[in-house]
């Protein structure tokens, strides 16, 4: 189990972590979430270890780790097939299915649109079959649909293979329904852990986020909504 | 389709290569080398040989240079000439070989190694991660500086510099060793190039040595460039202009798929241009490197034009 053991980090004076412990749950997703500049991305690289807290430490981080950054640069022109099979020989059947890249795996990928690069990129990850996969706000640059698609997948190949998932989301409806437990970082930059439901909280969330928001039910679902 | 294309190339090098052989300030006849005459024979292998074979290698060698440099730069604006180490290493080349006139028949191999140092010299002093635009006006600021330094040494010293038209056996035989070593080192990155269309950080965590793998890269470019340069002369742009004239024909290939055309591009470009450089107004020889540069120079043009990276 991947834990963070007393960390703290801060980039010139400005303090990010201050002594932050938090567990991350084997084969189940937790969503971390926090507002804006609040150190979410930081935190995804001191666990890729692209940066060192500066006391504490992190252990357990494991040997496979796939990260799908906010950004995906690709710098030569990959057609899909390309990309999926940078590292491996063969194409995962049931990947391409869900994410529906069947027909587009002869397409050079600038030539798609965001969604479906988006798609393409989840499926890189995918086919590295990682212990542990980061997502950095992967559904921020998407619409309605392809967001739906991108969760939809995402969430139901971790429950036929359990690997671990550490997503940033910033709609916190989408964060709570789909995963199982949350990261919150709130305004004081306490990481705070604990399940879906524990965290369900009008008052922590409006607090860390600086906005009255409302927790209504709509058709047995759980929305989080600004106060208009 | 990515097959014929490189058949096609190929065959179009080999009518190249026996226009290369019969024309020239003296034609050569092909009956003549049929029948065995021994002074059409002396011809060819003393002065047409070498020559073309300077010039498929040495194109090939830019070609591959560029691509390399491409890729692990992540940059496809950039080869070694715009870089400055063509002219660096010609300059570097020339210094040594006014110091230890012994050298001067070994100038290529020398050049190569000039080259190997003055890459490695640039990575570790200005390579941090700057914008294109910024990386290629620095390199041609350097590139012009060093072409002024070489040129105020071969007036001053009275050193010829070395062209298509002087080349001789022994050059061509160390261009060989050059290209021998660099495929050698090619051999060691060749699996990992492909990952190199992704991030440092994704490289990171597929567990890449990319640093390693940049020196190496670096290591072929410099021996390369410096040693097509210790031939040749400076080429500019061409090493920047073959590997996107590839990317054009086979967009979506992985990196390795682009080596064999724009070899073949390179050494068509180059064999060609010298023979149009010995054959149009004849007997005067133009130099090859600038009628390649007349090719090269309006092609690199449109390709910052067209608004690549």
């Amino acid at each position: 189990m991947l834990t963070l053991d007393h960390i703290s980090y801060a980039i010139g004076n400005k303090t990010i972590f201050n002594d932050a412990s938090a567990e991350l749950i084997d084969h189940e997703i937790t969503c971390l979430i926090g507002p804006n500049g609040i150190g979410k991305s930081t935190l995804f690289n001191l666990i890729t270890q692209s940066i060192q807290p500066e006391s504490g430490q992190i252990i357990g981080i494991p040997d496979k780790i796939a990260l799908l950054a906010q950004k995906n640069e690709l710098f030569e022109p990959l057609a899909v097939r390309a990309l999926l099979t940078i590292q491996r020989d063969t194409l995962d059947e049931e990947v391409l299915n869900l994410l529906q890249l069947k027909q587009l795996l002869d397409r050079p990928i600038e030539k798609l649109s965001g969604g479906q690069r988006q798609l393409v990129w989840l499926g890189y990850v995918l086919h590295q079959e990682p212990d542990l996969l980061l997502l950095d706000e992967p559904t921020t640059y998407l619409d309605l649909y392809y967001q739906q698609i991108f969760l939809k997948a995402l969430t139901t190949l971790q429950a036929q293979r359990g690997f671990t998932v550490l997503m940033i989301l910033h709609d916190l409806t989408q964060a709570f329904s789909n995963s199982q437990n949350i990261w919150l970082i709130d305004a004081n930059k306490q990481l705070i852990t604990g399940s879906v439901t524990e965290l369900m909280d009008e008052t922590l969330l409006s607090e860390t986020f600086k906005l009255p928001l409302s927790i209504v039910e709509h058709a047995g679902q759980r929305l989080i909504i600004p106060e208009l | 389709m990515h097959k014929a294309y490189n058949v096609i190339l190929a065959a179009a090098l080999i009518i190249s290569i026996g226009a290369a052989l019969l024309l020239g300030s003296t034609h050569l006849s092909l009956t003549a080398l049929l029948q065995g005459h021994s002074d059409a024979w002396q011809l060819a292998i003393n002065y047409r040989f070498p020559r073309i074979i300077v010039a498929v290698v040495g194109g090939a060698m830019i070609g591959m240079s560029g691509i390399l440099l491409q890729l692990v730069l992540r940059n496809h604006l950039v080869d070694a000439s715009i870089l400055g180490i063509m002219n660096g290493s010609q300059f570097l080349t020339l210094c040594i070989i006014v110091m230890l006139p012994f050298l001067t028949n070994a100038n290529v191999i020398i050049a190569g190694i000039c080259g190997v140092i003055l890459l490695l010299i640039w990575r570790l002093c200005i390579l941090k991660q700057r914008s294109t635009m910024q990386l290629i006006l620095v390199g041609i600021a350097t590139a012009m500086t060093f072409q002024s330094l070489t040129q105020l040494t071969t007036t001053g010293f009275g050193v010829p510099l070395p062209s298509l038209s002087t080349v001789t056996w022994s050059q061509t035989w160390q261009l060989l060793v050059m290209l021998v070593i660099g495929i050698m080192l090619l051999i060691l990155v060749w699996p990992n190039l492909k990952y190199f269309a992704l991030n440092s950080e994704q490289l990171r965590l597929l567990k890449v040595p990319e640093s390693r793998m940049l020196y190496l890269v670096l290591a072929i470019v410099g021996l390369w460039s410096g040693a097509v340069t210790g031939l040749l002369g400076v080429i500019f742009f061409l090493g920047a202009v073959l590997p996107q004239i590839s990317r054009l024909m086979a967009p979506q290939a992985k990196a390795q798929a682009l080596f064999l055309p724009t070899s073949l591009w390179g050494s068509l470009l180059l064999l060609n241009a010298d023979t149009i450089a010995r054959t149009v107004v004849a007997p005067t020889e133009l130099p090859a490197s600038a009628v390649l540069l007349a090719i090269s120079g309006p092609l690199f043009i449109l390709l910052l034009i067209k608004g690549g990276r």
